[in-house]
């Protein structure tokens, strides 16, 4: 029908194809260059704003083009995009005693550590999702994992125990989760709020009867970083970013590989994604519909908790109330953004945290108003939602409560 | 079918959960209180029939345990309640959308004081000053405009503070490139910082100053990402100015080994690395303000503004590493600041 439609009207044929994957694409990477080239003569624009928020709009057209199936232009714009970019700030710096290239390999590491603890909770929203259950609840989880991990870490003086008590709390937050959506049936995002009102309220009274003002000790053991050997660190560019980052860092990105691999490679994956798909028949094929979503809910849970590991004793070094501050529902978000797919996933919480780090550093060297530039991540993941929610489809059945038969 | 009849009765279970526990948590306050309590009582029945002076404290978002801001208005109520006698009751706000709640509970229930904790609740508190007539309102960090007859604004002059731990960090940088980490752009984080600058460039007029806002007063990560990367970028003391989420900065700086400077709580404890605070005695205003109304003055519709003189606003407690020539330097800038010999900016450009 649509296509009839198009032809029976040129004018709207012709933006159609306008707004066709592969014309954006080519856009993206046309903006890509011009990022580099506004900052270099005859223009030699000095406010680094501006090549940056033309290259990033070069990079989204290339995202948006890549959702679309096109994805040779859309992977090449991103990467003309982000290079333009890099170009154009190394250019600005030039006469600067090359003061932008040392801010830029920060901005690298701050992404990663921006992104962290944010992957986690979306790849255990990821699980959750595949196998049909929303899982709101992730932020509390996360919330659970900071402070049982400090807990523990500060009681046995071991990162690792804490580590192992961040999962346990995260765990038991999942069982909860799971028992009243999948066994009791109830509402799925009402259930995630409470899950997040408990978390935030039995982890604020706790901290406050256990710690009272002082607060968590200051010398509670932190989850080390990996050092790498020295000709590692000594190569540009590499060393700094990947000479010294977290070991939570490096479990992510072994994680979101695995997870990929378990979803899309492994028969249980397969059972996962059919019992987020279609329950009824995947239990008729002899799949325990009840227990492959506890597995996904409780697993969740457990890899929330390690994102709120990181960020209570693995970045930071203590606990305050409420420190998830809100990263479990931008998780949620990259869940969507990556269309369900680990890989994807990781991919937005990179962007996220490429553009906090961004929007942070942007303060001193643009004049915009600081509070309009912490803005910046949420509009960004905005307009990518928006770009993307066309074609991005959840799996059929979540949100649903299966009776079994 | 079974279980769908079973679901009322399991999420009336789940509430009575989370509602048993939110009690556990007031109740943890009033346990702290127990002793308090008895005192009171005693005091009073020696001040005769007098009425009993009931005083609520509605923090902003951070907590008590915030280890700054809103724990030294606590401690400040607490101070009340063992030597003026009056009954205490604290509400902690989890969100903005608390703020009105919170201070209509105590209102309602007959609180003759109300105090407000943070500059961000200025606009609620207002609010409820025009509703409840009968009550007294406080508020910290804020002044009211227009003024209400019930209601009084406490503000500090943070920049006096600002410039003296400044001054500090202008004398001991070593790169030249001192920096603050501000919570929000908002008029008493920036006051602190306009002075900090200015007490670092008057201390050596060579030092650059760096700033920059978390955006957050609780989230210490993105505090430490914003120290990290003006140490980067050659800092080597950083000011937070940004309560619970100020202590990721102060982190920050223990980490790269450079100098760290508190803020409104005495935060020597945190180690070596913090150079001094810039302390804010919220505690000397709840506690002023509280025997105002004890006393009969309860000054509705005025604004006190906090400072050196008033032992309003400080230096803390200097590290053992720092060197005690440039700390006496610093010191004696206080003396000409309560003169009025110096001038210091409030805002920041």
């Amino acid at each position: 029908m649509a296509t009839i439609d198009a032809a029976e009207r040129p004018l709207a044929d012709r933006l159609r194809r306008l707004t066709e994957p592969r014309a954006i694409a080519l856009l993206g990477i046309a903006l890509g260059i011009l990022a580099f080239w506004l900052a270099l003569p005859p223009w030699t624009i000095r406010a680094a704003g501006i090549p940056i928020s033309v290259g990033l709009l070069g990079a989204f057209a290339g995202l948006w083009a890549l959702m679309r199936d096109e994805r040779k232009l859309g992977i090449w714009a991103i990467a003309v995009s982000g290079l333009g970019i890099a170009a154009a700030l190394w250019a600005q710096g030039r006469d600067e005693s090359s003061l932008q290239a040392v801010v830029s390999v920060g901005l690298v590491t701050a992404t990663l550590r921006f992104a962290t603890p944010l992957a986690f909770a979306a790849i255990g929203g990821i699980f959750n999702e595949r196998s049909g259950i929303v899982n709101i609840g992730l932020e509390g989880m996360m919330l659970a994992g900071a402070f049982f991990g400090i807990y523990v870490a500060a009681e046995t003086g071991s990162w690792v125990l804490g580590i192992v008590g961040a999962m346990i709390a995260g765990a038991t937050f999942g069982l909860i989760h799971a028992f009243f959506t999948i066994t009791m049936r109830a509402d799925q995002i009402v259930i995630g709020f409470a899950i997040n009102f408990l978390a935030l309220g039995l982890t604020g009274y706790l901290f406050r009867s256990i710690y009272g003002p002082e607060g968590t000790p200051s010398d509670v053991p932190r989850i080390p970083d990996v050092s790498m050997p020295q000709f590692i660190k000594d190569i540009p560019f590499v060393g700094p970013v990947f000479g010294d980052l977290s070991v939570m860092t490096w479990l992510i990105i072994v994680i979101v590989v695995l997870s990929w691999a378990v979803i899309f490679k492994t028969p249980i994956g397969l059972r996962l994604r059919s019992v987020g798909e279609h329950p009824r028949a995947a239990e008729t094929v002899g799949i325990s519909v009840y227990k492959i979503r506890y597995g996904a809910v409780i697993l969740s849970g457990i890899l929330a908790s390690l994102g709120g590991a990181y960020i209570s004793f693995g970045f930071g070094g203590s606990f305050n109330e409420n420190m998830s501050g809100g990263r479990g529902f931008i998780a949620l978000a990259a869940v969507i953004l990556g269309k369900w797919h680990p890989v994807g996933a990781f991919g937005a919480c990179l962007l996220f945290g490429f553009a906090s780090g961004l929007a942070q550093r942007l303060q001193g060297e643009a004049d915009i108003s600081a509070n309009l530039l912490s803005t910046l991540p949420y509009v960004l993941v905005l307009i990518a939602l928006v770009g993307v929610i066309g074609r991005s489809r959840p799996p059929a059945a979540v949100g649903r409560p299966y009776v079994k038969q | 079918m079974n279980a769908s009849r079973r679901l009322p009765w399991l999420a009336l279970l789940l509430a009575g959960l989370v509602l048993a526990l939110g009690a556990a948590a007031c109740g943890g306050d009033d346990d702290d209180d127990g002793n308090g309590a008895g005192d009171t009582a005693a005091e009073t029945d020696e001040g005769g029939e007098e009425e009993q002076f009931r005083v609520g404290l509605v923090t902003d978002i951070g907590g008590l345990n915030d280890r700054g801001f809103n724990q030294l208005a606590y401690q400040g109520l607490q101070q009340a309640e063992s030597e003026l006698g009056v009954e205490i009751r604290v509400l902690e706000s989890k969100s903005d959308a608390d703020y009105i709640p919170n201070l209509q509970t105590l209102a309602d229930e007959g609180f003759n004081l109300i105090i407000s904790v943070g500059f961000l609740m200025q606009e609620a508190t207002a609010t409820a000053a025009e509703t409840y007539p009968e009550t007294n309102f406080a508020i910290i960090d804020a002044a009211f405009d227009p003024a209400l007859p019930n209601a009084q604004g406490v503000l500090f002059k943070e920049q006096e503070a600002g410039y003296l731990v400044g001054y500090l960090a202008g004398l001991v940088t070593e790169s030249g490139t001192v920096s603050s980490v501000g919570g929000q752009k908002i008029p008493p984080v920036d006051r602190f910082i306009a002075g900090f600058q200015k007490g670092a460039t008057d201390a050596n007029a060579e030092v650059q100053t760096l700033n920059a806002y978390s955006q957050d007063f609780v989230d210490q990560a993105k505090c430490k990402e914003v120290a990290l990367d003006q140490i980067s970028r050659g800092s080597d003391v950083v000011f937070q100015v940004a309560g619970g989420c100020g202590l990721g900065a102060l982190d920050a700086a223990n980490e790269e080994s450079v100098w760290g400077i508190g803020v409104d709580a005495d935060q020597a404890f945190l180690g070596d690395y913090v150079l001094t605070s810039a302390v804010k005695r919220v505690d000397v205003a709840v506690f002023s303000t509280i025997e105002q109304l004890v006393n009969g003055e309860f000054a509705g519709g005025e604004t006190t503004s906090y400072g050196l003189a008033e032992d309003g606003v400080g230096m803390g407690e200097t590290s053992a590493n720092a060197p005690q020539e440039a700390v006496d330097e610093a010191q004696a800038q206080t003396d000409a600041i309560i003169a009025g010999e110096i001038e210091i900016p409030e805002t920041v450009e």
